[in-house]
């Protein structure tokens, strides 16, 4: 075997970043207004999001409640990611969140076909916090399979 | 990082690479007490986020004993930059791999991974006995904390 201390750096190099920094008044609504991170990427094009990054820049009130944060896809609603957990939204200090996991979930390409991509957050709204957010996602635009 | 609500189509921001180490047995059997540093600090206001680790275990004929979960961890702190594994793939008397990720890593004090390496080490005790040498490779991106 050849492989020995290295570094690759060739890879992701066709990746994409979008990154969307979240007012607290937007946290306080992601429940029920998803916020646009990612706008569609045309006709018989796809995104697929690798992977993404959650970070709170705290202030003085922690959020509370709230759910699980997640990736979607813009007008369909169907996932474009696995969740990350919702503490990193409710701590009382800066704090960071990365999730990596790709769903394995099918979805029909309708839903996802020239769709952007959303944050939201699940379960409930949620409340009390005033720190703001930012939302970094990496991804790949793809044309659809014909 | 001075783009925000942005798309950025050349990882202006991080490269997202991987990096390949090569443990020796004598680096498995310290690495308890003394965590091998995988992923040298980046610097003030940067974070390491990582996707994925892989540990491939090359059996060398005598295996180890003892030990621990192996956990990939922001250097001297405890927090998990991905999961960890059990010890099975450092103590069996074959060649083995394992391979960790991001997705249920819990969410983390940024004070606790900002400038920090990232160390690969294990819990509970020290691997003993084995001659056995491991090449373990992690995906990773540099990101701006401000």
């Amino acid at each position: 075997m050849t492989i020995n201390n290295a570094i690759d750096n060739t890879i992701g190099n066709r990746w994409l970043m979008a990154s969307r920094d979240l007012t607290s008044a937007e946290i306080l609504a992601l429940f029920v207004t998803p916020v646009s991170v990612i706008p569609g990427p045309g006709v018989n094009k796809f995104i697929e999001v690798h992977f993404w990054c959650v970070i709170l820049f705290f202030n003085t009130t922690p959020y509370t409640a709230g759910g699980p944060l997640r990736l979607t896809y813009s007008t369909s609603a169907s996932n474009a990611s696995a969740s990350i957990n919702q503490g990193v939204l409710t701590q009382s200090f800066n704090s960071i969140a990365v999730n990596a996991i790709l769903l394995a979930s099918t979805v029909p390409m309708a839903n996802i076909s020239n769709n952007g991509i959303s944050i939201k957050n699940e379960s409930f709204p949620y409340s009390d916090g005033d720190g703001t957010a930012r939302v970094l996602v990496w991804y790949s635009i793809k044309d659809v399979p014909t | 990082m001075t783009t925000n609500n942005s798309t950025d189509n050349v990882i202006s921001r991080g490269k997202y690479q991987a990096i390949t180490r090569v443990l020796t047995a004598s680096d498995i059997a310290a690495m308890m007490t003394s965590p091998f540093e995988l992923i040298p600090a980046p610097g003030a206001n940067k974070v390491i986020i990582c996707t994925q680790g892989s540990f491939q275990m090359i059996y060398g004929g005598t295996p180890f004993t003892g030990g621990g979960t192996i956990r990939y961890f922001y250097g001297g702190t405890s927090n998990d930059a991905v999961t960890g594994f059990a010890s099975t793939v450092v103590t069996a008397s074959a060649n083995t791999a394992a391979k960790g990720n991001s997705g249920s890593v819990n969410p983390a004090n940024l004070a606790n991974t900002a400038n920090k390496s990232v160390t690969i080490t294990n819990d509970t005790s020290a691997f003993a006995g084995g001659n056995s040498k491991a090449i373990v490779k992690i995906w990773y991106m540099i990101i701006d904390t401000v």
